[in-house]
Order: C-alpha cells, then sequence, then structure tokens
C-alpha cells in the first residue's frame, strides 16, 4: 500500500475520535489526538507503531464481525 | 494456608495513575477471598523491595502494573523492577504483567527458570482516556472499559482459574464489547475499540495452560 495513503486513512480514523480524547501508549508517553495525527504524519516512531496497530486492527474486524454469523473463526 | 497476592503499582505518571486506581478492585477481590495482600507502591515499588518480597514471602500470585519492554517491567519512576537476568525470582508465582511487551522474552526467561505461566501482553498496552475526567479514573468512560477487560484476568486467577481461561475470558469480554460497539455512533468508542483490539490482541501467556495461583 502506497505510505501517503496509508497516512491518511490512519489520520481520518484518528479523526473520527472527539479531540478531548488520547492515549497513554506505553513508555511512549501520553498523546492527544491531535498530536498523535501530527505523529502518524510526520512519520515519528510512535506515528509508525501507531499505523500498524491501525492496519493490523482493519485487517481482523472482519473475523470479530464474523463471528456474528458463526462464519469465521477468531481468538476473542 | 493463605494464598499470597503481590501487587506492584505507582502514582508518578498518569498511565500508572489508571493502573493504580483499577488494582483497587483486584486488592478488594482478593481480600473477599481470603487471600493475604501485598502491596509495593510508589517509592517502595522498587527493584530491590520487589525481590525482597518475592524472595520471603513466594507469592502464589504476582500482578505488576506498570510500563514494559520485551525484556522488563518497571516500577516507581520507571525503574526496572525485574527483567530476563532476574527472571528467576518469579519461579513458583503465576505473573500478569500489565504492561507493554513483557510476555516477549521477559515471560519466556521467567517460564524457563520456574514460572508456571507468565501472562502478558506481546505489544504496546494502549489506555484511552477522555482529558475532562483526567483526575477520576473510576468514572473516565474511555479507560473504564479497557481497564475493567484487563482486571478480568487477575480476578479469574484469584478465584482459582487457569491461565488459559483467565486469558481466554478477557478476550472474550472485550470481543462482545468490540462488537456491541460497532453498532452504535458513540465517538468515544472509536478509541475504545482499539484499545479492546491492541490490548486483546497481544494478550496471551506462556508456561502451563492449566496453571492456577
Amino acid at each position: 500500500m502506497d505510505e501517503d495513503y496509508v497516512k491518511k486513512l490512519v489520520v481520518a480514523r484518528l479523526k473520527t475520535m472527539p479531540p478531548n480524547i488520547g492515549f497513554s501508549i506505553g513508555s511512549f508517553g501520553d498523546f492527544k489526538r491531535d498530536e498523535l495525527i501530527d505523529n502518524v504524519m510526520k512519520g515519528t516512531p510512535i506515528g509508525k507503531e501507531f499505523i500498524g496497530i491501525e492496519l493490523k486492527m482493519l485487517i481482523d474486524t472482519p473475523k470479530l464481525v464474523g463471528r456474528l454469523s458463526g462464519q469465521a473463526t477468531s481468538h476473542y | 494456608m493463605d494464598k499470597r497476592l503481590l501487587i506492584t503499582r505507582s502514582r508518578h505518571d498518569p498511565a500508572n495513575q489508571y493502573l493504580y486506581a483499577y488494582s483497587d478492585e483486584i486488592i478488594e477481590d482478593a481480600q473477599k477471598l481470603g487471600w493475604k495482600v501485598e502491596t509495593a507502591e510508589d517509592e517502595k515499588n522498587n527493584e530491590q523491595e520487589v525481590a525482597s518480597r518475592l524472595a520471603k514471602n513466594k507469592p502464589n500470585f504476582v500482578f505488576f502494573n506498570g510500563h514494559g519492554t520485551d525484556q522488563s517491567v518497571h516500577g516507581y519512576k520507571d525503574m526496572k523492577i525485574i527483567d530476563v537476568q532476574s527472571a528467576s525470582k518469579l519461579s513458583g508465582s503465576i505473573v500478569f504483567a500489565r504492561s507493554c511487551s513483557a510476555l516477549n522474552s521477559l515471560g519466556k526467561e521467567a517460564v524457563k527458570r520456574g514460572c508456571p505461566a507468565f501472562i502478558g501482553h506481546r505489544g504496546l498496552f494502549l489506555i484511552p482516556r477522555v482529558f475532562e475526567y483526567e483526575c477520576q479514573p473510576g468514572l473516565n468512560p474511555t479507560a473504564k472499559p479497557v481497564l475493567d477487560v484487563s482486571n478480568i484476568v487477575g480476578k479469574h486467577i484469584l478465584k482459582g482459574d487457569t491461565a488459559q481461561v483467565a486469558v481466554n475470558a478477557s478476550q472474550a469480554k472485550a470481543g462482545n464489547l468490540m462488537l456491541k460497539m460497532l453498532s452504535t455512533t458513540e465517538p468515544h468508542n472509536a478509541a475504545v475499540f482499539l484499545a479492546l483490539y491492541q490490548n486483546s490482541s497481544t494478550l496471551g501467556f506462556e508456561g502451563d495452560p492449566n496453571a492456577r495461583a
């Protein structure tokens, strides 16, 4: 996947969250939504970690939804 | 003989304050179930103190709260309290490390050196927070479901369930909450969903699936 597209995708998903939300991300520290967006756009280590988490979640979500119809297995 | 719980926690940064607050429920449950509870808190959540309590009290269950890496779990002011070199100190105790990544190397090494089961995470541990509730961890609508799901691991171990059952129960609860969230329009849920996904998909254990405290 094109790197710029992936960044835009992750930023778009972060923007679905209200700006009054932040995350504690282990020893990386605490980040407000807009700080995370900034880190994703700049390709910092935490930005890259966050992109990885979002992509993994997007790939796995159909398996979770599959549980509704019993058509997919899941570790959840 | 009473079973013994050792729980470590600190309040030196927001993430640790949340882990601290949500550990109260684990301590209450343990006391109700007749466990003898030892805490290593704040300044006492350091390597020397934790090593001393592990050696002296031989806890059946150790519940670490704090930052972590593949190789270590940290205590007060993010000082290392246990790592792969000192993993033998966990011999004989079931462990839950509520931290980032410690399952990767520390968990494996602890099991090699006699820990019956080491439960933890293989990646980053996320806590989503709404700023308006920053000082009220127990009421924070995004942190609460995420840390309640994490507490399920500890609650099951305290009740005498196996490591496998404890992990499965936490992951099942996360999955059910995530399914419910797919059909809601509550904007905070996007953050909760992401954290539940990340934390439950990285949750696992090393060691004997049938190990009990």
